[in-house]
């Protein structure tokens, strides 16, 4: 067994990334935002709405999309396209726009390390398991009931609820009080479990969670040079246990790599996303 | 064979070029928009057409593609000087003036007129479906600036009405307003919305006379032109269905 050379940079990496996408995002918003008082754009010369750019309006539109040929109103090309482009990193590695990309997962990530430093070994453990596991797949109601509404309405009904809408319009007019309410409930949740509205509720986090079950490269543990030592269980901060087997096959994992050999796991490639030889061939 | 390992790196890049080569790409093939075509259709003659104009532009676009200067627009809608602003929406009206019922016809302040005065100001056809009277304001800055002459004049000086004030003149919060309980009907309320607000396909029926589209997100505006019916009635008569 070799010991790994301690180094933080795949998490320092993933930090630096999520970032970037919460800067972009929160310049464009506020661009947009000018724009509309008719003044100039800071910063960056574009200023598209946050329908725009996320790549969850054109899950929305699908049914609209296909059975139309339409974009529902305020969704434009650019999510459709975006929705494609999420889709085919999702098949390469899993949810990877969860974990290194959206911007209300870092901010929640932010405030988890407040919640960390509060409840200390208690952070993430307050909910029993029994109801944390039906709890789970509440996010698919939820994805269920937008898109049917979606669908037979013909508008983005979702954005009335959405707390990343309103995270990042706080300083428009455009933000229902429920939205802000989900958003307030979202973010001082995050101060006792790790990202709850992803695990819970987002209907994004849903789409995506799927491709954890057929995506090409894995996340894999390997049994003979595991020392059982649990350490990836207990960094995992949506609460899956990787050490349960060879692979980490979860509809919640978020691959942000906190349990692999690259940040955590205490033995090189123990624990690493990996192109399965059957794949490669 | 040996498993490949992938990096944390690997993950990195390919992120950056599957999202940003995407856009590049697709702003290359000319596929990717992040809004709405700015700018409205235009006349076989090359001209804007103004019953493209929407809801969602400015008075400083209808200046920009129309020629006509805001403060005309401004003063034609009698619009409060606290509102006067580049950022002004046509829309915006809707939350300054009260709807206006004539001969049992509700006319809105809003996208409607403003394609009239459009039409009236640069001379190009314009026909309405559901605005049959036009503001005295809108009238008087059309005489004194010689769009409105002879017959034409004569006729739409008889068929004016008072703008009327809501409140302060201040911009009411959408949100707050679409979440009352008197669900307001207007031109770019959806069929699945009014499906939403109780709307049964056969009550629709009985009020326009024609099936119920399919397609949900088709707006009560464009349902009426392509039916050639009058908007004015066909609002008052969901309205009423809806909220009895």
């Amino acid at each position: 067994m070799s010991r790994k050379k301690k180094t933080n940079i795949t998490r320092n990496l993933r930090l630096g990334i999520q970032i970037f996408f919460l800067v972009l995002i929160m310049l464009f918003s506020f661009n947009h935002y000018r724009v509309e008082q008719g003044l100039e754009p800071f910063v960056l010369s574009e200023s598209p709405s946050l329908h725009a750019i996320c790549p969850f309006g054109g899950v929305e539109t699908l049914y609209t999309f296909f059975t139309q040929g339409t974009y529902v109103r305020k969704i434009h090309a650019s999510s459709f396209i975006l929705m494609w482009l999420v889709l085919l990193l999702s098949l390469l590695f899993g949810p990877v726009f969860c974990g290194w990309v959206c911007p209300l997962g870092t901010v929640q990530e932010f405030i988890g390390k407040i919640g960390k430093r509060l409840l200390k070994k208690r952070y993430n453990h307050v909910i029993p398991t029994k109801i944390d596991t039906y709890l789970r797949y509440a996010r698919y109601l939820v994805l269920a009931i937008v898109l049917y509404q979606t669908a037979m309405v013909g508008t983005l009904i979702f954005a009335d609820y959405d707390p990343y809408f309103a995270l990042f319009n706080i300083w428009s007019d455009k933000v229902t009080w429920t939205a802000f309410a989900i958003l307030g409930l979202t973010l001082a949740g995050s101060l006792v479990v790790e990202r709850p509205w992803c695990k819970y509720v987002c209907p994004y986090g849903a789409v995506l969670g799927i491709f954890n079950t057929f995506r090409l490269v894995k996340l894999s543990r390997d049994p003979n040079l595991c020392v059982d030592c649990g350490r990836c269980d207990r960094e995992c901060p949506m609460n899956l246990t990787p050490s349960d087997d060879t692979n980490v096959i979860n509809h919640q994992c978020i691959v942000c790599l906190q349990c692999t050999s690259e940040v955590e796991c205490p033995i090189k490639d123990a624990l690493s996303l990996k192109i399965r030889p059957e794949v490669v061939k | 064979m040996k498993n490949i390992i992938v990096s944390g790196w690997m993950v990195a890049v390919t992120i950056f070029v599957v999202l940003f080569g995407g856009i590049y790409t697709t702003i290359g093939t000319g596929h990717w928009s992040t809004s709405r075509e700015l700018e409205p259709i235009r006349f076989a003659s090359g001209e804007y057409n103004p019953a493209d104009i929407r809801g969602s532009y400015t008075f400083a676009e209808i200046e920009r593609f129309f020629g006509i200067p805001m403060d005309i627009l401004f003063d034609a809608f009698k619009i409060p000087e606290a509102n006067r602003t580049n950022a002004f929406k046509i829309k915006d009206m809707e939350h300054i003036f009260a709807p206006v019922v004539i001969d049992g016809s509700e006319i809105e302040v809003g996208t409607d007129l403003v394609r009239m005065f459009t039409s009236f100001y640069i001379g190009l056809p314009y026909k309405s479906s559901e605005t049959t009277h036009l503001p005295k304001s809108l009238v008087k800055v059309l005489v004194d600036e010689q769009k409105l002459t002879g017959e034409r004049k004569a006729y739409w000086e008889n068929h004016t009405f008072e703008l009327v004030i809501l409140g302060e003149g201040s911009i009411i919060d959408e949100s707050e307003h679409e979440s009352s309980e008197n669900v307001a009907i207007k031109g770019n309320t959806t069929i699945g919305e009014l499906i939403q607000y109780g709307l049964t396909e056969k009550q629709f029926k009985e009020i326009t006379g024609v099936d119920m589209p399919s397609n949900r997100s088709v707006t009560l505006k464009d349902f009426v032109a392509e039916n050639g019916l009058n908007m004015g009635t066909i609002q008052i008569q969901i309205a009423e269905t809806i909220q009895p």
